[in-house]
């Protein structure tokens, strides 16, 4: 059985002023495989923010279903939605969105906090982590004191902390430069490697090329599906990259 | 051109920032109303010449100044927080091309257009409620009046005057800072880099000590002149120790709890400490002023409030009777015999009759009780509970006045005593004793330094010859002292039946009267005097103290109101952090309310405390001015404080309103 499983998404935005709906996802169906690394790719307004949302159940569909681990999210009452989100997903912004109130170590503790965690869990499960995405050294500095790709890395930490069933990323690149970039690209090959499911929503080539499969949305449905099998970085960019050129100049297509 | 265009962008820019700018111009307007009202009332108190006294004319004078000094600091510091608000939009200015002295003059016109609405609101208002607020004041210190309503042109220019100065330092002060300004800090505005602010341990230790040593000052002094004395130190440093522990204190505490594991890492801690350690930084100084000011009014409105109501209470204390009069007798010759034949000329001469007469000679004095012996003494100033007041009293008038029977030789007296004393069968007073015959009642007489002390021996002697032994007792040996001699003193208390024409006719002029006759009069004094001047005194006193009261709440308000903004713009973001993170929403609201709730009642927490601690010290000082009801004072202070509390909280929640709107949208 698939871990995610997501059927005839869909999801309408009413006009603020009533009336006029706009479509924003019309009937989105993937699933994800347990240990798969999944991109997403879309051109700005090709809904896939708005797929993002409903699989962060930061939103609820008009219709349709999505279902983690076999339990569907519509089955998950409301009040038990955040403690449910904090322990089966983990997030990863294009702004880091860590608190600057905070250091570093207890940005990553936050979600373990928050479900009411020992203090010897905690350390114990942040140890191999900082190891692994090395920050070690700064783990007592505040966001406003380390570098982009330390607060990326930060936030990666605090993704994984919980063990979540998979890591929803969203644009995790977006605000890092090139450099950073290809590191935080081989950091999620190798946290992918050991195990971890990852769904990441980009519009960079580049990142999506690590990816074991690569979703196009387009016009509110999923257009059309790369697969890596045992193509190199450079062999699955081009191929992302011919794809791209297609869905822009092509007319609409179902897949 | 020009001109007209900087003025239409001053205009623009107050309506763009008008979160910020109304509760400004509101507040503008109010203390304005309030400078003019308290110049109105003055002034119409002088032209009605209804005040005897210039007691009451001096009193608004001196509030006047004080609230031009309060007004000056609210002014000061909603203007910088506004200025600090709107730097990043300056800065834009500054961008887009408008030199600073262009910036300048736009500065200008908003503080023109803020001074123009506010002084015409300010005014228009305060000559409305002027009227109101004279007649509510006249009430207060009971004269009768009647309604018209006047304008003095008088008040209006002074306002308008002070004001003008005030805006004036506000405009320098203004275009000081955008003249220092660069447009990149400018640009990068309220939100600059926040650092971890350090915690100062020798700032809280010496916060710790200063609070100690107030608190030790208030509590430890010794009777009411030691309290005169230490009440302002003691004062002063609980101002320096309420600001060193809510800048430095309070986070030196909240590190401490930072770092026990165990209470940090739990849900409900994590997010309030953390977050705390910064709104702290931010707010220390601003919460301080609001403790100091919360006690500020508590400590004004409970006292000169028990003080008013407390006036029966006082009056009846002083006044056994409806009328006083009182002389000194130098020596046995002196009977009284001469003042009453005096008085009863009077009432016969107005047609009056005296009933209900009270009259007896007495000479106190300070005594301390040691071993078995009172020993007299100057020391007013010593502790009080060492101290007692002797009362020397004849058996004649005690007698009269209790309906009793006593019969005393030379060597005997009858005593009443109250307080930490064992006489035994004798009294012993320096090298004089007397066999105690008999325990009497109080005979409940009044003198004036009934607050030193509450040890009390009354000593009921044979005649009158002894009470003045005792009194040369004492002269011999104090009367150089700084506390002078001391004298017998025959007071003679009486009602008045009679028409209330007559009455009245009887007591005017009763001083020139008597003064004919008795050689050294002292007081001629009727309970309806007293009561006139006591409510123009205190009276005056306790609408100042309200008056004062509704500045510092005002001050209080936008202090509060203004946090409340700043937090709600930096907590935004916070707040959608939390919830991506796995917060859901009622979670991230239940911990900023948590947070923001201890942060604005911790102040009115410490003002409370500071209230407690200073309360047996007001008593004392209460007592000087003849306030013996205590059980009032107390029921005045717990009152005032749950008022002030519920005024607090409505404040709070309104100003809450608008933080949960900025947080959330």
């Amino acid at each position: 059985m698939a871990l995610l499983e997501v059927k005839h998404l869909k999801k309408n935005y009413t006009n603020r002023f009533g009336g006029n709906q706009t479509e924003a996802l019309i009937d989105v169906n993937f699933s994800i495989e347990e240990g798969e690394y999944v991109a997403i790719m879309g051109e700005s307004g090709s809904g896939k923010t708005t797929l993002l949302n409903l699989l962060a159940s930061f939103d609820k569909p008009t219709a349709g279903d999505i279902i983690l681990n076999g339990l569907s999210f519509r089955s998950i009452p409301e009040r038990n939605l955040a403690a449910y989100r904090r322990e089966n997903l983990g997030f990863v912004f294009q702004d880091f969105n860590l608190l600057d109130t905070l250091s570093l170590r207890d940005n990553i503790y936050l979600p373990l906090v928050l479900s009411g965690e020992k203090t010897e869990v905690m350390k114990r499960r942040i140890e191999p982590l900082v190891k692994l995405l090395r920050i070690t050294d700064i783990l007592d500095k505040f966001p406003y004191e380390v570098s982009g790709g330390q607060k990326q890395r930060a936030a990666i930490a605090r993704a994984l902390i919980t063990e979540p069933k998979m890591i929803l990323a969203d644009e995790p690149t977006g605000a890092l430069d090139s450099r950073a970039s290809d590191q935080l690209l081989g950091l999620f090959e190798k946290v992918n490697t050991a195990g971890q499911t990852i769904l990441m929503v980009t519009h960079s080539t580049k990142a999506a090329s690590h990816a074991d499969r690569v979703l196009f949305i387009k016009d509110g449905a999923v257009y059309h599906e790369l697969y890596r099998g045992s193509l190199s970085h450079e062999e699955m960019y081009r191929k992302i990259s011919d794809t791209l050129t297609v869905l822009a100049s092509g007319g609409k297509r179902d897949v | 051109m020009f001109k007209i265009m900087y003025l239409r962008l001053a205009m623009t820019n107050i309506r763009q920032n008008k979160t910020i700018y109304f509760p400004y111009m509101l507040a503008n307007a109010l203390v304005i109303a309030m400078y003019y009202i308290l110049k109105s009332i003055r002034s119409m108190m002088q032209k009605a010449g209804t005040v005897k006294g210039s007691n009451t004319d001096m009193m608004l004078g001196f509030c006047a100044v004080v609230a031009v000094f309060m007004t000056f600091l609210i002014l000061v510091y909603v203007n910088s927080f506004v200025l600090k608000q709107r730097k990043k939009e300056i800065g834009l200015y500054g961008i887009l091309g408008l030199e600073k002295r262009h910036l300048i003059v736009m500065m200008f016109w908003e503080v023109a257009v803020t001074a123009g609405k506010g002084l015409f609101f300010g005014i228009f208002s305060g000559a409305l409620l002027s009227q109101l607020v004279f007649l509510l004041f006249l009430k207060i210190i009971h004269i009768p009046s009647t309604l018209e309503f006047t304008v003095p042109l008088d008040s209006v220019l002074s306002t308008c005057g002070t004001f003008a100065v005030i805006y004036f330092i506000l405009f320098c002060y203004n275009s000081i800072s955008v003249w220092k300004m660069n447009p990149a800090d400018m640009m990068k505005g309220a939100r600059e880099g926040e650092r971890e602010p350090k915690a100062k341990i020798a700032l809280a230790v010496l916060g710790v000590a200063a609070l100690a040593f107030g608190y030790g000052l208030a509590l430890l002094a010794n009777g009411p002149y030691e309290t005169i004395n230490v009440f302002l130190p003691a004062v002063l440093l609980v101002i320096a120790a309420t600001y060193l522990l809510f800048l430095s204190g309070s986070i030196a505490f909240l590190k401490w709890m930072k770092k026990r594991e165990r209470i940090y890492y739990k849900p409900g801690n994590f997010i309030t400490i953390s977050g705390m350690i910064y709104r702290m930084k931010q707010n220390a100084a601003g919460l301080a002023t609001i403790c100091i000011l919360s006690t500020a009014v508590i400590v004004a409105i409970s006292s000169s409030m028990s003080m008013y109501l407390g006036e029966e209470d006082i009056l009846r204390i002083r006044f056994p009777r409806e009328y006083k009069t009182s002389y000194i007798m130098d020596d046995v010759t002196q009977t009284p015999d001469t003042l009453l034949r005096s008085l009863d000329k009077r009432a016969h001469e107005t047609g009056v009759e005296i009933v209900n007469a009270r009259g007896y000679a007495q000479c106190w004095l300070g005594a301390v009780y040691d071993d078995g012996k009172l020993r007299l003494s100057d020391e007013v100033l010593g502790k009080e509970e060492d101290l007692f007041l002797f009362l020397a009293l004849t058996q004649d008038d005690y007698n009269r006045m209790m309906g009793a029977d006593l019969s005393l030789e030379e060597d005997e007296t009858a005593v009443f005593t109250k307080g930490k004393i064992q006489l035994g069968d004798k009294l012993k007073l320096e090298d004089r004793t007397w066999e105690i015959k008999k325990t009497v009642e109080n005979p409940e007489t009044w003198n004036e330094v009934m607050y030193l002390t509450d040890n009390l021996v009354v000593a009921v002697m044979k005649d009158l010859d002894i009470v003045m032994e005792i009194r040369d007792m004492y002269n011999t040996q104090y009367a150089d002292s700084t506390t002078g001699y001391r004298t017998v003193q025959y007071e003679y208390y009486f009602d008045l039946k009679g028409a209330s024409d007559a009455k009245n006719m009887f007591f005017e002029g009763l001083r020139n009267h008597l003064v004919e006759d008795v050689p050294r009069l002292l007081t001629v004094d009727s309970i309806d005097t007293a009561r006139t001047d006591y409510y123009e005194q205190y009276g005056s006193i306790f609408f100042i103290g309200i008056f004062l009261s509704i500045l510092f709440v005002t001050a209080v308000c936008l202090i509060i109101y203004y946090k409340q903004i700043t937090e709600g713009y930096d907590d935004r973001e916070r707040f959608h952090i939390m919830q991506k993170v796995g917060m859901s929403r009622e979670e991230v609201k239940k911990a900023i309310r948590k947070q923001i709730l201890q942060v604005f009642f911790l102040p009115l927490i410490l003002a409370a405390i500071h209230m407690a601690v200073a309360f047996p010290a007001l008593c004392r000082l209460l007592r000087v001015m003849n306030l013996v009801n205590l059980d009032l004072f107390a029921v005045c202070t717990v009152v005032t404080v749950l008022v002030f509390g519920c005024v607090y909280f409505v404040i709070y929640s309104l100003t809450s309103r608008t933080y949960y709107r900025l947080v959330t949208r």
